[in-house]
């Protein structure tokens, strides 16, 4: 959606009378036809109507309206805001509502309950389903309509920087029959610049998709999980590695999402369809906010601040497989060792399987003792003729492994696991596209780097131990090259759909 | 009236009243500017920066340092601190664009891109009522390495995004090659000038994770082709692919300079880590040009040294000659030199004081009279947050201005 367009629109809208705000129905040759100004639209049960968002007068509303154009039946027109709606089998209406009086400061020194909670309309009445200093959204009703699932900022506290850890958001369900307090499912996996959008639950019932980002450098991707499977190790990428993605809907079917997509090369923001059990995709046209109509055979979707309907049929089936970049297929293979230190050691070394270029996986691995202090303690280090800190996993009050950019620019992954005096390992894996680091076999921490790593070529030594303390040692310290045995692989999109 | 409409209404009034602009606009003439970075933001838990109340309590916990001149930041990382209509400010608060996460605690909650914490007519009064100058501080980041600041445009423009080399797009900024993203840069020039500052300073530090790395969209690759045949695009290091790249936004500096010169508004450029080099080593901080060689072109009216890369072992001998050096390389633009509370860059008042075993207060008082011998036009206080100029500190400041 261009939103300068949209403002413009909705500017010019003002003289307009807002009960006959509609565009025209003309179609395009493609099917394509406009059916109302605003955004994020969705069908109704019976595919009549269509639920959409605008925002007029600086308030967004939320409005239905017929799928053949008709008047506008304005659910929420403020005050306050109102978006993404989502319909109940029913024919109501599910969607974030608030209107927060206060300015931060108030609310922060009020304790204020004032936020963004999910609202339902139905025969004409209204009621909060949830509320709190949080905001709940992007809500997504499961096909019988017993539950809801979302994203909620609820139960995230934190009141530090803005380099905490503390998660973003969460995806959360609560019984639209009986609702009360929302269950947590999922926490966003890496700190604040990583989190999930818009959830989507399958029409089976027994599958959830969501918009994913990883980290502040990658790019949004539709994941995915088993209803039941929340745990970091179920999840895994729905979207192809080369698109950025988000906003999933479910074709009535099952067997295919539409999700907002772009690709680099493309005019914008696009409509993009996914058959999930080949991972084949289509792009189809230009626009944000798809959703399939209960039939399956529209879409509908925005573009520049109006919605649009288009067929959806044979010829858009999706039929592109975009390459994956499979980073864990290589099995472990230690190229070096060395065990028992208890000072600073280095170890000269030469030899061309150390030359790694940056084109494929290695890992190291560091089991050590350490007395829970939080000095510097470089525990293995790779010298390198690019870069004398080529690749490092270090500790003081956390752990990190580091790398280097082409630049020679320091790249990082950190790990909030040192916690006393015991005894640690630490396995590091540097990929051609990420860093991560996992403690004592746990689930890596992924960082994506803002830029390709250091391609190593040339071996000078290895150090093992700097800054050890009496008492502590490096019991082991290894270097090789694939995925190593000690670390889960994520899942993959075959996993989930085979 | 709408926003946008009364932001364009003070754009034509700029441009059509220039004359009474400029006279509005004068700078104080301070025989010596002791500049205030001030980042509202971190007076959120302060002072109900929101209301103007709050605003002018910030204000005036800023005096306390005896600063003249007054730089305001126009925003976080991409996201505005007045109705920006270009940067589609309806769409700043979470979580009305998904595309950009939500944050919990009190800056997440913040509206000062609203119509009611809009700040800057309130900062704009009282630094009139009060005889300071009144400058914005902007920077040329489109993120501050934080998702909820992304900015608006940038997430709705994908088409626009900088890539790697290896063809790989992120939605943290958008590349410098496109013509189109150059105009969106112009017309925020435009909106920042209609809240009538006599000073708009570009901080080139906070960039937002921008690199010649994430250069590598269409028209840049069209233009190395054009350039250099059927050469294979070079990596980011490559001095040819920084110029090429630096050109860009050494013709953005232009027509960002042109219009704060047609409104009768300083233009400052904000740099760290100057050393007494050549600056072709610092291409990569600085986004390809030339500093040195705008300043001198009088692009820049002024340059601020954010911070410098002194010798540890001589600390104010190879400052003063890094100072001088920038003096001497700067044609006629006016030299701003950092007075820091914060270490950033190892450049802070602490760190001199570490090195020198000098109290924190002298360091004040020679670091001022350094700039003042050198010829500079003051000292910027990189940033004033509550409490972060110590007393001590501030009476030195004063000291050094009697």
């Amino acid at each position: 959606m261009d939103k300068s367009l949209l403002l413009k629109c909705v500017a010019g809208m003002g003289l307009v009378s807002l009960s006959v705000a509609f565009v025209g129905c003309a179609q395009s040759p493609c099917g394509e036809r406009a059916v109302v100004k605003g955004f994020n639209p969705v069908f109704s049960p019976d595919g009549k109507k269509v639920a959409f968002q605008r925002m007029e007068d600086d308030v967004f509303k939320l409005g239905v309206t017929g799928v053949n154009c008709g008047n506008v039946n304005w659910i929420e027109e403020g005050p306050g805001n109102a978006a993404y709606p989502e319909w109940t089998p029913s024919g109501g209406l599910v969607y974030m509502a608030g209107h927060d009086t206060e300015t931060a400061y108030e609310a922060w020194r009020n304790g204020s309950k004032n936020g963004y909670g999910l609202r339902l309309w139905e025969n004409g009445e209204k009621r909060n389903l949830t509320s709190g200093r949080c905001r709940d959204f992007t809500p997504s009703v499961s096909a019988d309509g017993k539950k809801v699932y979302f994203v909620t900022t609820r139960g995230i506290t934190s009141e530090s920087t803005v380099y905490s850890k503390a998660a973003s958001t969460r995806i959360a369900e609560l019984e639209l029959s009986a609702p009360g307090e929302p269950r947590i499912l999922m926490d966003s996996p890496n700190g604040n610049n990583s989190g999930f959008v818009q959830p989507a639950i399958s029409p089976d019932g027994t599958t959830l998709v969501w918009g994913h980002l990883e980290n502040f450098f990658d790019k949004w991707r539709i994941f995915g999980t088993r209803i039941g499977k929340f745990d970091r190790l179920e999840w895994c990428p729905v979207s192809p590695c080369g698109l950025s993605a988000l906003s999933p809907r479910w074709h009535p079917n099952g067997k295919f999402i539409c999700f907002s997509g772009f690709r680099k090369g493309d005019p914008g923001w696009g409509v993009w369809v996914e058959e999930i059990a080949t991972g084949k995709v289509k792009r189809l046209a230009t626009g944000e906010n798809p959703c399939f109509s209960p039939d399956g055979k529209t879409l509908a979707y925005d573009r520049d601040g109006t919605v649009y309907v288009r067929p959806f049929g044979p010829a858009d089936l999706p039929d592109e497989i975009m390459p994956e970049v499979r980073d864990d297929a290589e099995p472990e293979k230690v190229l070096w060792t060395a065990e028992n230190v208890t000072k600073e050691t280095s170890f000269n070394t030469n030899g061309t399987q150390f030359a790694f270029g940056n084109d494929r996986t290695i890992f190291t691995r560091v089991k050590v003792k350490l007395d829970g202090s939080k000095e510097l303690r470089q525990l293995l280090i790779g010298d390198y003729k690019e870069h004398e800190y080529a690749f490092q996993t270090f500790a003081s009050y956390a752990v990190w492994f580091s790398t280097r950019d082409t630049a020679g620019r320091y790249l990082d992954v950190k790990l909030d696991c040192y916690n006393g005096a015991r005894e640690y390992t630490f396995t590091a894996i540097r990929t051609p596209g990420k860093i991560l680091l996992s403690v004592d076999g746990s689930l890596p921490i992924v960082s994506v780097p803002r830029a390709k790593v250091i391609s190593l070529g040339s071996i000078r030594r290895f150090v093992v131990g700097r800054g050890l303390k009496p008492g502590e040692s490096v019991v082991k310290a290894e270097v090789g090259t694939g995925w190593p045995n000690d670390v889960p692989k994520f899942k993959r999109r075959e996993d989930l759909f085979k | 009236m709408r926003s946008g409409e009364m932001l364009r209404c003070c754009g034509v009034a700029v441009l059509i009243s220039g004359v009474q602009c400029l006279a509005d606009n004068q700078p104080t003439a301070n025989s010596f500017d002791v500049v205030a970075l001030v980042d509202s933001l971190d007076f959120a838990k302060d002072y109900d920066i929101e209301t103007a109340t709050g605003t002018v309590q910030t204000l005036e916990h800023v005096l306390l340092t005896h600063a003249n001149d007054i730089w305001w930041r126009d925003k976080g990382g991409g996201r505005m601190r007045y109705p920006s209509e270009c940067e589609m400010w309806q769409f700043s608060e979470a979580p009305f664009d998904k595309k950009r996460l939500p944050s919990e605690d009190i800056y997440g909650y913040l509206r000062l891109e609203s119509h009611r914490g809009n700040e800057f007519p309130v900062v704009r009064e009282e630094c009139r009522k009060r005889g300071l100058d009144f400058g914005i501080h902007t920077t040329v980041e489109e993120n501050h390495w934080y998702s909820p600041l992304s900015s608006n445009w940038t997430l709705a423009h994908p088409e626009y995004w900088g890539c790697t080399r290896e063809g790989d797009p992120w939605m943290g900024a958008c590349s410098i090659m496109y013509p189109e993203v150059i105009e969106h840069k112009l017309k925020m020039v435009d909106e920042r000038l209609a809240l009538k500052p006599q000073k708009v300073m570009l901080d080139f530090w906070r960039n937002g994770a921008w690199s010649y790395a994430r250069e590598y969209s269409a028209p840049a690759l069209e233009e190395w082709k054009r350039l250099y045949g059927d050469e294979p695009v070079p990596e980011a290091t490559d001095p040819r692919w920084q110029k090429m790249v630096g050109a860009h936004f050494d013709d953005y500096l232009r027509r960002f300079s042109a219009k704060c010169r047609a409104a009768g508004v300083e233009f400052i450029g904000g740099f760290v880590g100057i050393d007494d080099k050549d600056d072709a080593s610092l291409r990569n901080r600085y986004r390809g040009f030339s500093w040195r060689h705008l300043a001198k072109e009088g692009v820049f009216d002024a340059v601020y040294v954010m911070s410098v890369t002194y010798d540890p072992a001589d600390p104010f001998g190879s400052t003063e000659r890094i100072y001088r050096n920038v003096m001497a390389n700067c044609g006629k633009a006016k030299v701003y030199f950092p007075l820091a509370s914060y270490n950033f860059e190892k450049c802070g008042i602490r760190e001199y004081a570490k090195l020198t075993k000098l109290s924190e207060a002298e360091v004040t008082k020679r670091l001022m009279r350094m700039a003042r011998d050198v010829g500079a036009r003051g000292v910027v206080l990189e940033c004033v947050d509550y409490g972060n100029y110590r007393p001590d500190i501030c009476a030195a400041i004063a000291e050094s201005l009697k």
